[in-house]
């Protein structure tokens, strides 16, 4: 599909007009329940982001060390990204090499199989049940999440190829590490692409939903703490931080990759 | 001047699955393609054509029998044999100028070899000024030149077509026509052109074979002069050798 | 020259049910060994790793305190012994809740995301407009939100299943009108021009044409459903395969945890797999 450039201003303009109704809308709501302890509005949310984003006295009180937003966006963003930088790499590797090599998908087909791309979702909190609540078994778990997702996509990518453009790569004359350079990598990027993105965001939130179980640090600690306080205001703005956070992440990501998928249109 | 043998094909056979299921379109084929000729295989749908130019290439291997290329025994693909494919297999990722390189840029040639080759084939196909462009941009017709002039940028000895302008319209295919005939003058490769269109054969090849029931079922010279023109539908000994051909394919 | 290149370009893998067979096994093995080694090496390394006949025997009959009764035996609070049918009726009592939080949470994002990507599809401000938001509702940290909907809604079932729609909405919501949007405009052109009003254009002709781009985002809303329905179990809510999950957690039972966790990883794969089939029935067409 073609976008003008008139028709691009166009949907950016729509996209704003449908923040300002959420805004509206959420803003009505409140204004409904009438009970900021229950639904506070969208400016109680932000008068509490600016109160408390550089750091809450009251926290350090129940044993938090570190309280500003930064600290904690930092260590859960941080962790959540690491564990996706290793767990996507790993993935793309095992999965265009199972793709490619029958002993190599003898050894990871029983883990793909098993965990498959959705159910590792649904498994990958029960891990964190046996990994325990630590730093390192929630790196481990965001990591084995993106492994699979990952190496479970780039996989069927590469096996989705159309034979005819492997064989017409191949009556050019180029061997095998040359077509899986410049053929099976290629095309499997649009698909690689996507699920990255999908692995961070999910990352994030396996991440920070770990962090309710007790840890020390990170945004899901401080929003396990606030629930437990009774403070939707401050819930709905570390969550809404961490979201937009996310959001962020996964532009940059679309656009460092951007260029390299022009030719999809 | 002798015309070494370009393709030598001795009792090929092809069997494809095993059992009460297995299916053998090619049985104890043998065919000589010299050097430097245009060869049209023509043939019903289903006999074996495209299996025969896959053996060909390199990319199936026979149930039994031989093949020689330039005296060579075919044993895998080889950037000696190109292969032009009915469907659109140019990746589309790579841009018209970089799809025409795509063979020579991966076998890691020196690109002083092959970019004048690249730049002269680009414009021999009628793409230039569409270097830059990605083949979702353009017609079915400019994407086949795409491919063609892949194929001639590689440089091969031998140039293996299934069926490459089937989904074509009428004038696009004439175009096409056209443009790879004068490659063909002008570089000498050897051709072997599957088709199932008996004038399309007719307005491209020095020699037809019929391939039906597993091995050759004709073999003509089609001893018409260049530049072949819409008149030879009126030629009566073309109209002989036509019906000639149909009666062989069956119709 | 001599060529000792293959014929063809046979570099495809196919899955290999042996390989699968010696995987599992494998792992199995691989597990029991770590089992002995840990259990040797430490005192308390029997509750790390507890070995296979100790998972299969106490982890599977310890889960008798998790029955709550009210089905006719009496509890093991009310003095009646660990026993394999106690654990049943646990298993039964508690899977059955999960699972029907699951499917209403799971049936009621479809039921209002399917409309409303339809909807918003129609036009295309509205797609933008809906688009943009959705995009950033998706990104929301969900699984660490579920202490939300207890604040709202208590720690009921009813936080479970709308927690379990709000995860789930966004996904068929965006993969709606996705789709929508790029379905080829004679898909409906001769619909139109057969007369088709508006509501049966949606549902007779877009809804079946989209169903099969649909089928991806089904099971990834499903996937996420389940997770939500884990957390919501997890945090807060006192029922459901999920909280005596998180009892053995707490208590440190990884036999009983273990015994769970394969439960519910096959409750969720079974109801993964039933949606997959209805919707590889209602597209069975495009085979
Ligand atoms: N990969 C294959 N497996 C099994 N049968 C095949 C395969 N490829 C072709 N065939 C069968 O072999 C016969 C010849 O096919 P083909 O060479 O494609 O014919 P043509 O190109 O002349 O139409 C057909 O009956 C076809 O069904
Ligand atoms: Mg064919």
């Amino acid at each position: 599909m073609r976008t003008t450039p008139s028709l691009r201003i166009a949907a950016i303009l729509w996209g704003a007009a449908g923040f300002a109704g959420l805004w509206a809308l959420w803003e009505l709501a409140a204004f409904g329940v009438a009970n900021d302890a229950v639904l506070p509005g969208p400016r109680v949310v932000l008068w509490q982001f600016e109160r408390h984003a550089g750091g809450d006295r009251g926290l350090e009180f129940l044993g938090v060390e570190h309280s500003s937003y930064g600290i904690n966006l930092a260590w859960t963003v941080g962790t959540a990204g690491l564990g996706w930088l290793i767990g996507s790499a790993l993935g793309v590797a095992a999965g265009l090499g199972a793709a490619r090599r029958q002993w190599l998908r003898d050894v990871t087909e029983p883990v793909l199989f098993v965990f498959g791309a959705v159910p590792v979702l649904v498994v990958a909190p029960l891990l964190l049940v046996w990994l325990g609540a630590g730093p390192v078994g929630k790196l481990t778990l965001v990591t084995f999440y993106c492994f699979v997702v990952v190496a479970v996509v780039a996989q069927s990518a590469a096996l989705n190829l159309p034979p005819a453009v492997e064989e017409y790569a191949a009556t050019l004359g180029l061997d095998a590490a040359a077509r899986f350079r410049a053929v099976v990598l290629p095309a499997a990027l649009p698909a690689i692409v996507a699920v990255l993105r999908l692995a961070l965001a999910t990352g994030i939130s396996l991440q920070a939903g770990a962090e309710l179980l007790g840890p020390r640090v990170g945004m899901g600690r401080l929003i396990s703490l606030r629930a437990q306080q009774g403070n939707v205001g401050e819930v709905l703005s570390l969550s809404i931080t961490l979201g937009l956070v996310a959001v962020l992440l996964d532009t940059a990501v679309r656009a460092a990759v951007a260029p390299a998928l022009r030719w999809q249109g | 001047m002798s015309r070494p043998t370009g393709l030598e094909v001795r009792s090929l056979t092809v069997t494809y699955g095993s059992g009460p299921k297995a299916v053998t379109p090619l049985h104890d084929l043998d065919l000589d393609v010299p050097r430097g000729q245009f060869l049209c295989v023509l043939g019903p749908s289903g006999q074996g054509k495209s299996t025969l130019l896959r053996c060909l290439a390199g990319l199936l291997a026979p149930t039994a029998g031989t093949i020689t290329a330039l005296g060579e025994p075919v044993t895998g693909p080889s950037a000696t044999r190109g292969m032009v494919f009915q469907q659109d297999a140019i990746p589309g990722w790579l841009r018209v100028a970089d799809n025409v390189a795509l063979g020579p840029r991966n076998r890691r040639l020196p690109e002083s070899q092959w970019r004048p080759r690249v730049d002269h084939f680009v414009e021999a196909v009628g793409l230039r000024g569409r270097e830059r462009a990605w083949p979702r941009e353009l017609s079915g017709g400019m994407r086949k030149r795409v491919a063609v002039a892949a194929v001639f940028a590689n440089d091969p000895d031998i140039l293996l077509m299934d069926e490459p302008f089937a989904s074509l319209d009428h004038l696009t295919r004439q175009g096409l026509h056209r443009t790879l005939l004068t490659l063909w003058q002008e570089t000498g490769k050897t051709i072997v052109f599957v088709t199932h269109d008996v004038d399309e054969a007719l307005a491209l090849a020095d020699r037809v074979v019929v391939i039906a029931g597993g091995g050759v079922r004709a073999d003509a010279v089609v001893p018409f002069p260049r530049p072949r023109t819409d008149d030879l539908r009126m030629d009566a000994t073309a109209n002989a050798l036509r019906t000639n051909l149909l009666h062989h394919l069956g119709v | 020259m001599i060529t000792n290149k293959v014929w063809g370009v046979r570099l495809r893998t196919r899955a290999r049910g042996r390989a699968l067979v010696a995987g599992s096994l494998a792992g199995l093995v691989l597990w029991q060994v770590l089992a002995v080694i840990v259990g040797a090496v430490t005192t308390q390394g029997a509750h790390v790793v507890p070995p296979l006949p100790t998972i299969f025997t106490s982890g599977i009959t310890g889960l008798s305190h998790f029955y709550k009764g009210g089905l006719g035996p009496a509890t093991t609070i009310e003095g009646a012994p660990d026993s394999p049918g106690l654990a049943a009726l646990a298993v039964g009592q508690n899977g059955l809740v999960t699972w029907g939080r699951f499917w209403a949470g799971y049936l009621l994002a479809v039921g209002l995301g399917l409309p409303a990507g339809l909807l918003v599809a129609g036009a295309r401000p509205v797609r933008h407009a809906v688009g943009g938001v959705a995009g950033l509702l998706r990104m929301l940290p969900l699984l660490a939100m579920a202490p939300l909907f207890t604040l709202w809604f208590g720690a009921t079932g009813r936080a479970g299943v709308l927690f379990v729609t709000f995860g789930a909405f966004w996904v068929v919501l965006l993969a709606t009108s996705n789709a929508v949007a790029n379905l080829p405009a004679h898909v409906t052109d001769y619909p139109r021009t057969l007369g088709l009003g508006p509501v049966r254009l949606r549902t007779r002709v877009v809804l079946p044409a989209i169903l099969p781009q649909l089928r991806g985002a089904l099971m990834l809303a499903a996937g996420t459903a389940w997770a939500c329905v884990l957390a919501s179990e997890l945090y807060g809510i006192q029922s459901g395969l999920g909280w005596a999950l998180n009892q053995t957690l707490v208590y440190s039972l990884v036999d009983q945890m273990i015994v769970l966790a394969l439960l519910f990883a096959g409750l969720s794969l079974a109801s993964l797999r039933l949606i997959d089939a209805v919707t590889g029935h209602l597209t069975r067409w495009t085979e």
